[in-house]
């Protein structure tokens, strides 16, 4: 059985208590929230063990100022958390977590996942943009009647892992009519229901069925996945689409730093290994006749997909980034899911699974043999 | 030279091709060919590395970016791999490779993963010239020329 509790407050309120008493009782030491910023304007992930700083915290805001993932990882690549620290995330900040974690980039000892069944996130443009509070009404309506609101980011739009995998609490906000009133938490592990039982937030209840609504998002996001697919296509003759949409790259590098998957220090594609130095570019003359400079732009995105994409959860950060509007996280999305589906792999799924390049299977992949 | 040599054919094109050879058996295979007098063509490139899992996906796309018209990845037969497991994580990483140029159009035809063990010198020069003659029927490689990469 999977046990639910009922916090008879809706919404951020309702997961503030929830962290409150968490906090209050010593169940854990510390929690990472979204939270408003004292001098106003910012909204950035915090970790808090002063349970008043938590009245900042808005812990549901559709945005997603930094990767929670990532943030999670720079927290813990040294060392685990030694005491129990709650984090709420979204699905796919979890999933890049567990990415993180396979990749020796993270522990995840003593952490408790909270994550909402997510109905997608605003650009992050919008957290020091106008003030969002119209938009944030009609998200939530359009939450509760399992549809999807206007103005998210692309790829939250066919986004089919909305509903948090691997995570101790589930929060559960899709297709349900009292959203405005109370806030229904699913318990997924022993861990989080040993944990409420002490909270004195109620007796916790058997699952109900799933509302109406959350099927409604499910075809919803399968439709927009389908969309997002069918409108970047490379696959046409001599590169033209291909070059078109990543010639407008400035270099800037920003989506390789925001992204939660790369974790290199030093990244290959800034080293002096890939430096494009005279013989590089001596080369490419002798070819063309005019290169760009310095040389080496689209192969940043090309060098990237191979080594990324695989574990890429599309969470859609790059995008939002990028000053010129390349669709940077729908082709990571596309592109990412077409070679993990050789693989039969969900980045994020499992944290005892191995990453596909570290897999060992001996009798496969014949068809690449030649 | 042979019969299969880099020959520029009517329209000027002459293929040259960029192959990662493992230390082990491919390059022992290719060392074969070699004393054994067969036509390899010299339109190929060889690279000797470690094991064929050392073949980073993107060193094959700078061969590619940087006017290669095809890369040859070679490596023990799976079961003979001098480090036990390397050409099993060659071959994962290679359908990875392949698979993303499939979705980003770039011509996976130009990249070929095979095994050559250290005594087939007869098969190292047999893949490199059936390959060779895929690409002359390819073509020369569009990234070579492309001026927005």
């Amino acid at each position: 059985m999977t046990a639910t509790i009922t916090i008879d407050k809706p919404l951020d309120e309702g997961v503030r208590t929830l962290l409150r008493s968490m906090l209050e009782k010593g169940t854990v030491r510390a929690v990472l929230t979204l939270r408003r910023l004292e001098d106003g304007g910012g909204v950035a992930h915090c970790l808090v063990t002063d349970p008043a700083a938590l009245a900042e915290a808005v812990p549901l805001l559709p945005v997603m100022p930094s990767q929670g993932g990532q943030v999670l990882s720079h927290l813990t690549q040294e060392e685990p958390f030694k005491e129990p620290v709650a984090a709420v995330v979204r699905p796919c900040e979890a999933r890049a977590f567990v990415e993180l974690m396979k990749r020796n980039q993270a522990f995840g000892d003593n952490l408790v996942l909270i994550s909402p069944e997510c109905p997608g996130v605003f650009p992050v443009q919008r957290v020091s943009g106008d003030p969002m509070d119209d938009d944030i009404d009609a998200y939530w309506r359009s939450t509760s009647e399992g549809k999807g609101a206007d103005g998210l980011r692309p790829v939250c739009t066919g986004c089919e892992l909305f509903e948090p995998i691997g995570v101790d609490m589930t929060l559960r906000l899709v297709g349900r009519s009292d959203l405005d009133k109370v806030l229904t938490v699913r318990l997924d592990t022993q861990r989080a229901e040993d944990m409420v039982k002490d909270l004195g937030l109620g007796k916790a209840k058997e699952d109900g069925k799933d509302p109406k609504g959350l099927e409604a998002l499910r075809s919803a996001r399968a439709k927009g996945r389908a969309d997002l697919r069918a409108e970047l296509d490379f696959t046409g003759e001599d590169m033209a689409e291909f070059s078109r949409t990543f010639g407008k790259c400035i270099s800037c590098h920003a989506c390789s730093k925001v992204c939660p998957i790369c974790y290199c220090q030093m990244c290959y594609f800034e080293a002096r290994a890939a430096a494009a130095g005279p013989a590089w570019w001596r080369n490419d003359l002798k070819r063309k006749g005019a290169t760009r400079a310095p040389p080496g732009t689209v192969f940043f995105h090309v060098g990237r997909l191979l080594h990324m994409s695989i574990s890429c959860v599309a969470c859609g950060m790059c995008e939002d980034v990028c000053p010129v509007d390349i669709p940077v996280a729908r082709i990571f999305k596309k592109v990412g899911e077409a070679a993990q589906e050789v693989f039969e792999y969900v980045p994020g799924r499992d944290p005892k699974e191995e990453i596909p390049i570290k897999t060992f299977v001996e009798d496969e992949l014949h068809e690449v043999e030649r | 030279m042979t019969s299969s040599d880099a020959k520029a054919d009517s329209q000027g094109f002459r293929p040259r091709v960029v192959g990662f050879l493992c230390n082990w058996c491919s390059y022992a295979g290719a060392d074969l060919a070699g004393t054994s007098r067969l036509d390899v063509p010299a339109a190929i490139s060889p690279i000797r590395v470690m094991c064929s899992s050392r073949v980073d996906p993107v060193l094959i796309m700078t061969a590619l970016m940087r006017g290669a018209d095809g890369v040859l990845v070679t490596g023990c037969h799976p079961g003979d791999c001098h480090y036990d497991k390397g050409n099993y994580f060659a071959r994962r990483r290679f359908a990875l490779t392949d698979q993303i140029l499939t979705s980003l159009g770039l011509e996976p035809e130009r990249v070929r993963l095979s095994w050559v063990s250290a005594s087939e010198g007869p098969r190292y020069a047999e893949v490199v010239n059936e390959f060779i003659e895929e690409i002359r029927e390819l073509g020369p490689n569009p990234m070579r020329t492309n001026r927005s990469l």
